[in-house]
């Protein structure tokens, strides 16, 4: 069954969401770029806002629409809402006597995160299988995600860096969301996917979709998947032969920076270091993301184990392409392109792959 | 242990020290809460995370960690890093932070009836010593024992008590080798020369546990895997471990998270990994 939000609306869908207790979380304009920020009501989305997408380039332009989803993605995912970039674990207190004792820090709150990206979606339940189905259980993550509340809205307008179709995604989110929304001209095209997300298109009084509705929103993602012009080679890294020896691994670690800025931009990476921090009465122990290009990364026995910036871009880029799929019996890369264009040396990660699997 | 929270410690009281050289000590730990110590139960060849206040969290291999009243977990310890350093300043009653133990361990109840050779450099010989007593209490299940350890100085040998042990009963063999003043009974040079010498009587039924520097066991592992196969010769790696729980990243080595699906792992698993020597 499909409904139909009308624009008009979504500042109740906020209001309503807000009175469940979720703290609504939307995109918008800021610093030049679409973020995700606190959201009370409708005129904060990038209302008639686009993005231009290439190699090492993102520019906001005017759309030549007025809807707020005329957008690929923003430069953060939804991860830093779950798996933060800093993050307090837990914390220790010495008494009198010498004793220490250890809390568990879980901090967490309801979130109601409106017009995230298929994408991101995807990449969320990648991350779920690091953090909660790997063998142990992070309870800040768990505890984040259960309080979330997710409207997915699918995606109209691919950037020229989007290769998610050939990344085994879709521009259509088909599972794992509260509410999956389609934006046309006047509204969304809106599908529920939990009982929580039932309830909410009861008391919002959504009518049906019309069949008018439905088709405009079917040929729009038709229209967005064929505009997919980008993809992944079709030999994978798995069948190359002595991989790890190609030419091609010192030829782009000329040109990469080893700036690590594609780890901070991916939506799946999930490195992360620790360290003591003091506090008023004791010390805590506070995780921050990691990059497997940072020297650190690699230490053992006080020396890097990767040494040069070739052994970690292949260490990223097999770690993403090939490893992944063994540790997590899933692909690590969702194909939303953001390694691609934030990168400051513009390489573009699906070239790299095609050349590495050439001969 | 299950834990809630994988990433929380437990505090330990150290209940006895003991100095092994100039540099190297063992602690014994206690988890102060009795339910912790009762269900803490280690297997030789796994790891635990220690916490020292203030100061950070490091993995140290445990030497062992067989159920007994006085402590929970023994380990030996080098102080080179800042962690390793601070534990040294501590005394008898101190406490400290404890979660564990994580990894895999050496494979000897999946082995039973086979010859045993193990080869360790340096400090790399503690995660072995769980293994070796485990085999000498449990002696009629294997074969011949050969014991080959390698340090920088003759001076270096650890766990003398336990290799002692070892030298009495028939097919056990033990051979030092030390690359500075070695005592006349040693080889002077490379534990990995020892190997030249060793007399196999059943290659296809015999493992192999190495643990020490990487080039070392890569040397060991290339000397042996003519006569043993690749799948009965274990490496102990040694990776930048932070979780214990394969989620920061850091210990990964081909598609292995070590901490996890490691440190111990066969030759076929890692040969094309590592550098060869």
């Amino acid at each position: 069954m499909q409904y139909f939000l009308p624009h008009t609306s979504i500042t109740d869908l906020l209001i309503k969401l807000h009175a469940q207790g979720y703290r609504c979380i939307g995109p918008q304009v800021q610093d030049s770029c679409i973020m995700y920020d606190t959201i009370t009501e409708a005129k904060q989305l990038p209302w008639g806002t686009a993005d231009q997408q290439s190699a090492g380039f993102y520019q906001l332009t005017e759309s030549n629409s007025q809807r707020a989803f005329n957008w690929a993605n923003s430069p953060s995912s939804i991860k830093p809402f779950l798996f933060k970039q800093q993050d307090t674990v837990w914390r220790v207190q010495r008494n009198t006597e010498g004793k220490i004792s250890f809390q568990p820090v879980v901090e967490y709150e309801s979130l109601a995160l409106f017009g995230i990206r298929p994408c991101d979606l995807a990449a969320m339940i990648i991350q779920d299988k690091v953090f909660l189905e790997s063998g142990a259980v992070d309870p800040r993550y768990e505890a984040r995600r259960k309080a979330l509340f997710l409207i997915v809205v699918n995606c109209n307008a691919p950037s020229a860096n989007c290769f998610c179709i050939s990344a085994g995604q879709d521009v259509e989110a088909k599972a794992h969301f509260d509410l999956a929304m389609t934006e046309i001209d006047s509204g969304f095209v809106v599908t529920g996917g939990s009982e929580k997300a039932a309830k909410l298109i009861q008391e919002l009084k959504l009518e049906s979709a019309s069949e008018t509705h439905k088709s405009q929103a079917h040929n729009q993602l038709t229209q967005a998947r064929n505009l997919q012009s980008k993809k992944l080679p079709e030999k994978k890294l798995a069948q190359q032969e002595d991989l790890l020896n190609h030419p091609h691994w010192q030829e782009v670690a000329q040109r990469c920076f080893g700036c690590g800025t594609c780890t901070q931009v991916c939506p799946t990476c999930f490195c992360h270091k620790q360290s003591v921090q003091t506090t008023s009465d004791g010390y805590e122990q506070v995780r921050e993301w990691d990059s497997c290009f940072s020297e650190k990364h690699s230490y053992v026995n006080g020396a890097p184990l990767r040494k040069d910036v070739k052994s970690r871009y292949q260490q990223w880029l097999c770690h993403k392409m090939l490893y992944w799929e063994q540790q997590f019996s899933c692909e690590g890369c969702v194909g939303c392109g953001r390694c691609i264009t934030w990168c400051p040396a513009q390489i573009d990660v699906t070239e790299e792959l095609s050349k590495l699997v050439e001969k | 242990m299950n834990y809630q929270d994988a990433y929380l410690p437990s505090e330990a009281t150290i209940v006895k020290m003991t100095r092994e050289n100039n540099d190297i000590f063992t602690l014994y730990l206690k988890f102060t809460d009795p339910k912790i110590h009762q269900s803490y139960h280690a297997e030789p060849g796994q790891f635990i995370m220690v916490y020292c206040y203030g100061v950070g969290e490091i993995p140290i291999s445990i030497v062992d960690g067989i159920p007994n009243d006085k402590y929970s977990c023994r380990i030996t310890v080098h102080p080179r890093g800042t962690v390793t350093k601070s534990l040294n300043q501590l005394n008898v009653g101190d406490s400290v932070g404890l979660r564990g133990p994580y990894g895999n361990s050496w494979p000897l109840k999946q082995n039973i009836g086979k010859d045993v050779i193990i080869i360790s450099g340096g400090i790399g010989c503690a995660p072995t010593i769980g293994a070796i007593e485990y085999i000498m209490q449990n002696r009629q299940d294997y074969g011949t024992l050969h014991i080959l350890h390698g340090m920088r100085h003759g001076n270096d040998l650890l766990f003398q008590e336990q290799y002692q042990r070892c030298c009495g009963p028939d097919h056990t063999h033990v051979h030092f080798a030390a690359e500075k003043e070695a005592p006349q009974d040693w080889h002077t040079g490379y534990v990995t020369d020892l190997i030249d010498n060793l007399t196999l009587s059943n290659p296809d039924n015999t493992i192999c546990f190495l643990c020490g520097p990487e080039v070392m066991m890569m040397q060991a592992a290339k000397k042996l895997s003519p006569q043993l196969k690749a799948e009965n010769i274990f490496l102990s790696l040694e990776r930048n471990m932070q979780c214990g729980i394969g989620q920061c990243g850091h210990c990964q080595c081909g598609a292995k998270f070590v901490c996890k699906d490691g440190p111990i792992f066969t030759y076929t698993q890692v040969k094309h990994l590592l550098k060869s020597p």
